[in-house]
């Protein structure tokens, strides 16, 4: 009777230095981890991006290029296979540019000429970096949703290049 | 007639049986977590980043830190700049090369490659660029020029990541 007890007292496992262990180590994971997630955009001097990817249909470059002014952005090719002209987006009513206008246009060029992969983009000297690394997010890629819900990434031009800037 | 009394027992140690399940969850998740962020970056304090919907993780190569009132070169201070603009003693007659960033440039480039060659060829041409968000297009012109002239080529943006 008395062996029974005793052993069932034995059975129970002391798990207090576990705990212990635990108390110390998930401040200690706390203050080290970092809730922020970062990200890095890639892109490069202009001479370099525009050698990385050309028109295969065509010796000629596309040339493309998406310049960045106070009246809104506009798209162009100056000298390559899209021609001179330019598509201006102007924009929005609340002062903001229209990317998501951008992005679609991007989209058509895209589906015309799908083994071109460089860009350049050409902002102006007021321009701020945040509009700037937008514009970038809006030529480098578009997501769409699946029917199950997960975002799909779809590449556009992922060789950026930032040229000389509007003066 | 004779009273039996009861004695209650009770059971006077606590139960952590469902505090350590907890903690175990707890303790993965931030594991987890822990792994998965490979690259230890230190983020300047005066600083707003832009945020983007890339996924590409950082690397660690040449930091460059553009904050709201001075350029940082992996922590050693360069100069202090007015809202963007660099004062013209600094510049050079194109008004784009920024003299000191270039000549530390150049000679952070050279010291890798006599100390460290392994990170030198690792990081070569390459900049880890952390910029206010609203700063201008101007400083960030004249910082990619002079960090061209040093043959550093290539950019890496760090930005906050967001979903959509």
């Amino acid at each position: 009777m008395r062996n029974k007890k005793l052993q069932a007292e034995a059975e129970e496992l002391n798990l207090a230095p576990i705990m212990n262990l635990m108390v110390t180590l998930i401040p200690m994971l706390l203050l080290s981890i970092s809730f922020i997630k970062l990200a890095i955009i890639n892109t490069t001097l202009p001479a370099y991006a525009n050698d990385m990817g050309t028109a295969s249909t065509s010796n000629k470059k596309l040339n493309l290029t998406v310049a960045i002014t106070e009246e809104g952005l506009s798209i162009g090719g100056s000298g390559g296979i899209i021609g001179d002209g330019e598509t201006s987006i102007p924009k929005l009513e609340d002062n903001s540019y229209d990317f998501k206008t951008l992005s679609e246009l991007l989209r058509k060029i895209k589906d015309q000429y799908p083994e071109e992969w460089s860009i350049t983009i050409v902002p102006e000297i007021t321009s701020t970096y945040e509009t700037i690394v937008q514009t970038m997010d809006a030529v480098r890629e578009y997501q769409t949703v699946s029917n199950s819900g997960r975002i799909e990434r779809h590449l556009l031009f992922p060789n950026i290049a930032i040229g000389g800037g509007i003066i | 007639m004779r009273i039996r009394s009861r004695r209650i027992k009770t059971d006077d140690s606590l139960n952590i049986t469902s505090m350590m399940d907890m903690f175990t969850i707890i303790l993965v998740f931030l594991l987890k977590s822990f792994g998965s962020g490979s690259v230890e970056l230190k983020l300047a304090k005066d600083i707003n980043l832009p945020s983007s919907i890339s996924n590409k993780a950082p690397v660690n190569v040449v930091s460059l830190i553009v904050d709201k009132n001075s350029i940082v070169l992996e922590d050693e201070y360069i100069i202090d700049h007015v809202n963007g603009k660099i004062p013209s003693q600094y510049l050079g007659d194109n008004n784009l090369e920024i003299i000191p960033l270039h000549k530390k440039l150049l000679k952070f480039a050279e010291l890798q490659k006599k100390f460290n060659p392994k990170k030198a060829k690792k990081i070569a041409g390459k900049i880890l660029l952390q910029m206010d968000k609203n700063l201008n297009f101007e400083i960030l012109r004249q910082i990619m020029y002079t960090a061209g002239l040093a043959g550093f080529d290539s950019f890496k943006f760090l930005t906050i990541k967001r979903d959509k």
